[in-house]
């Protein structure tokens, strides 16, 4: 039989060829259609130039914003002169412990407290308010038989100043959480009956990130005097809080400037010529340098440092929250250097109280001071060396604390401009209470914004309106600000990124000008993107622009994108209602502008 | 999230041109052959995956934000205790000591499991509290902090059991065993309670976290899973001492 030869059918070099070549080009094609789906809808920028470059050359092309700036002739209508600034309700500050009692056989009492002993909501806050449910279900009494009861108001030292001085509120008794803030209201000319120097010993101090904590201490532990050569030659950068309000921040820019001053030689208290020294501002200006952060209220550092430990080196605390904080897992090597006037919250009675209640405030002091009460903290007081040294800084006058926050108001930019964006959502959902609020609360902040920063508004609801090109803060700009804000109407949907990306541009193109300047942008809104772009194709943008944001969560708003924002710089959402949104607005121009 | 931050970085763009390209070279030298492509195609794909696994950690160390569902997986996952990547004494070989190794380790892989779903979890209702009340984030924060330290004690407690051998001193690693996973439940449990409550209250109305005790709740739970870490580490450096 004949075997028949069958060969298998050779494919030809050509066809082969054709056939890798084709290959080839389906796993590029396959390639760069994969990396075209993961990168899609977001723009790739790794720095602020090139941000600025995206936004003008590809983003607001394609958003819409209205240029509908005010007439100058319409602005200088507003006068800048008769801007009062309401002053919170009482109410409006939580009040625990015993509720106001007119029967005759009780003395009330009612204490102004600061928040980090009063805040009954936090476990390691609430010091004082236990102790007043433990002397309360005591009934002590008054030498004439009255029972005495005490109700604990939770207001931070300053606002309590604030509302003492304009007799808004005529407390019983006042323990702010140092001494600092009794000289302002003596300079104020309130007339305070001391009643005790401490109710609980406490001092102020720089927590430090463990890392560079080891570092500093390589070689031994470290004054706060070196602490500070340290950050004025760039090594360490911190943050601290508003000192308007804070009694720490208070502290550390007391402490900073008696130092500048050179008195840790001669150990005479800061004065009023002190501050006018060159010598003085200079360190100030390179003590500002290394600032990275200056919040509204201690607890958003304390979020900052907790929720980002590597970005905050260094910020102000009180010894007794950090001893809480070295409790929290990882954060048991967190170091400690405390500096300036012991903060141990005096307690003052005041020229209104009646001899019942002055008594009465004697017995309270008495009470919270003895062991039992002080053991609550779990702190040992003989551990808290620092109070028994001799050489703490004195305690100044009221007239040169209050000319030391003007100082710093004035000085805090260290040379620098800062440029702020307002960007406001007027959509349909900020009618009426909200909107008006906001107008209420722009109306009032737009007096802390120093002469010279830059300041711009825009709003937002279906498309961006541009009512106030950002220039400098003058009495015109001041002018154009508020008749800008007379003129809010809430209608439509919220094209918030948007709006977002042309305050950004408007940053960065004064950036272009001015690299060395500070930027911020204030977003205001009280409902999510439901128009123009969203959250996934800003975040390039928004993480490389190099400007901080401030988001306020206006009322019930989703919170999730707003953190992301504020986590991208050392920023902290802060939740506003039309009750505190004035305050609000105040605080963040305070410490921004 | 982080699939896209690894997409943007050249490095990875160049590596799958420069794999494609190895891949049809590859092809087109051997000839279009079934095992020419598959095997190809193994060393390609097995070279991108080693790359991501190893960019992935770099990428996320940057960032240490916990309530990042990304960042609070890795320091999650690098807690995995050692006995997961051991396998099981295979049947065939089986003895008595096998049989009960192989028991052991299967309970405690059902008990790491079971740890990490616990995590997990909670992570994901304190995200979305965030999201609801962003007051409460740095209480939250703290929270997720001690939750992932008392993972870090159960895998400890965990790992010690099975190398100690005295019945006194297996008993104390059990204790700490179930303090440990005791308090992480009860922790998500916690969380759990309080987000149902945050989001029923938000069907009527916004909550106020300053008008409740959400606040106080969450630092109850932080307050006691501190104490417990204290208890239990203290116990763990001078095992002596709770006996």
């Amino acid at each position: 039989m004949k075997k028949t030869l069958r060969m298998t059918p050779k494919k030809s070099p050509r066809i082969r060829q054709f056939i890798a070549l084709l290959a080839v080009g389906i796993v590029l094609a396959f390639l760069g259609y994969s990396i075209h789906l993961w990168s899609a809808h977001s723009w790739q920028v790794q720095s602020p130039e090139q941000t600025y470059q995206v936004l003008q050359e590809e983003i607001l092309p394609g958003i819409r914003v209205d240029r509908k700036e005010i007439p100058d002739q319409l602005a200088a209508r507003y006068s800048t002169k008769q801007i009062e600034e309401p002053l919170p309700t009482l109410e409006s500050f939580p009040l625990y412990g015993a509720q106001p009692n007119q029967d005759p056989n009780v003395v009330y009492l009612e204490i102004f407290s600061s928040a980090e002993k009063a805040n009954a909501l936090k476990q390691d806050e609430r010091w004082l308010v236990d102790v007043a449910d433990a002397f309360n279900a005591k009934r002590v009494t008054t030498s004439n038989g009255q029972t005495i009861q005490v109700g604990i108001r939770n207001i931070s030292s300053g606002e309590a100043a604030r509302m003492i001085v304009a007799k808004a509120a005529k407390p019983t008794g006042y323990t702010p959480q140092g001494s600092l803030w009794l000289e302002i209201l003596k300079q104020d000319g309130i007339s305070l009956h001391p009643v005790a120097d401490q109710l609980l010993p406490n001092y102020t101090g720089l927590a430090i990130q463990a890392e560079i904590y080891q570092q500093l201490t390589a070689k031994g532990q470290i004054s706060f005097d070196q602490l500070i050569d340290t950050i004025l030659a760039g090594k360490v950068s911190i943050g601290y809080p508003n000192p308007y309000t804070s009694a720490s921040s208070l502290n550390l820019l007391y402490t900073l400037l008696w130092r500048a001053a050179g008195h840790q030689q001669d150990h005479q208290p800061l004065t009023l010529a002190d501050l006018q020294s060159p010598q003085v501002k200079s360190i100030f200006d390179a003590f500002q340098q290394q600032v990275l952060v200056t919040t509204r209220t201690s607890g958003d550092l304390k979020e900052i440092f907790i929720r980002d430990p590597h970005k905050l080196q260094a910020f102000t605390l009180d010894y007794l929250s950090y001893v809480e904080l070295k409790r929290l897992p990882g954060f048991a090597q967190t170091g400690f250097i405390p500096f300036g006037v012991p903060q141990s919250s005096p307690l003052v009675g005041f020229e209104w109280n009646t001899p019942a209640q002055q008594e009465a405030l004697k017995r309270f002091s008495e009470f919270a001071t003895s062991p039992p009460m002080q053991q609550l903290t779990q702190v040992n007081a003989a551990s808290m060396t620092y109070l028994h040294q001799t050489d703490l800084p004195p305690t100044p006058s009221g007239e040169v604390l209050k000319a030391a926050q003007s100082f710093w108001k004035l000085q805090k930019d260290g040379g620098h401009t800062a440029y702020l964006m307002m960007v406001i959502d007027t959509s349909g959902s900020m009618q009426g209470n909200r909107i008006h609020a906001v107008q209420a609360g722009l109306r009032t902040a737009s007096k802390e914004i120093n002469r010279g920063n830059y300041v711009g508004l825009m709003t937002f609801s279906d498309y961006t309106r541009y009512l106030v090109p950002i220039a400098p803060f003058d009495t015109l700009q001041y002018q154009r600000l508020l008749a800008a804000t007379e003129m809010l109407r809430a209608d439509g949907q919220t094209a918030m990124y948007d709006a977002l990306m042309a305050g950004l541009a408007e940053l960065l193109a004064q950036r272009q000008r001015d690299p060395d300047g500070r930027f911020y942008l204030i977003l205001l809104s009280d409902g999510e993107a439901n128009k123009g772009m969203q959250f996934k194709q800003a975040e390039q943008i928004l993480t490389n622009s190099g400007v901080r944001i401030y988001p306020i969560a206006y009322g019930d708003v989703s919170q999730q994108e707003l953190q992301t924002i504020a986590a991208l710089r050392e920023s902290t959402v802060q939740v506003g209602n039309p009750q505190n949104v004035q305050q609000m607005l105040k605080e963040l121009l305070q410490t921004s502008l | 999230m982080q699939w896209r931050k690894c997409f943007r970085l050249p490095q990875t763009i160049w590596l799958l041109v420069g794999a494609g390209l190895a891949y049809l070279c590859f092809i087109t030298v051997l000839g279009i052959q079934l095992i020419v492509l598959l095997s190809g195609g193994a060393i390609a794909l097995i070279t991108i995956i080693w790359w991501f696994r190893q960019i992935q950690p770099h990428l996320i160390q940057a960032l240490t934000n916990l309530l990042d569902r990304d960042v609070y997986l890795t320091q999650l996952r690098s807690i995995k205790p050692a006995f997961i990547t051991i396998s099981p004494p295979p049947i065939f070989r089986q003895t008595t000591e096998n049989t009960h190794n192989s028991s052991t380790l299967i309970t405690r892989r059902l008990a790491w499991q079971q740890t990490y779903q616990w995590a997990k979890e909670a992570h994901q209702y304190a995200k979305q509290i965030a999201n609801q009340q962003a007051t409460l984030t740095p209480e939250l924060l703290e929270a997720l902090y001690t939750v992932l330290a008392l993972v870090e004690l159960i895998v400890r407690s965990l790992e010690v059991l099975d190398q100690v051998k005295t019945s006194t001193y297996k008993h104390l690693a059990q204790q700490h065993f179930q303090a440990s996973c005791d308090r992480l439940q009860a922790t998500h449990n916690q969380l759990q309670q309080l987000h149902d409550q945050v989001m029923i209250s938000d069907l009527h109305h916004p909550l106020n976290p300053s008008e409740t005790d959400l606040p106080h709740r969450l630092q109850l739970v932080v307050d006691a899973n501190k104490l417990t870490l204290q208890q239990l580490h203290a116990s763990f450096s001078q095992p002596g001492s709770s006996q």
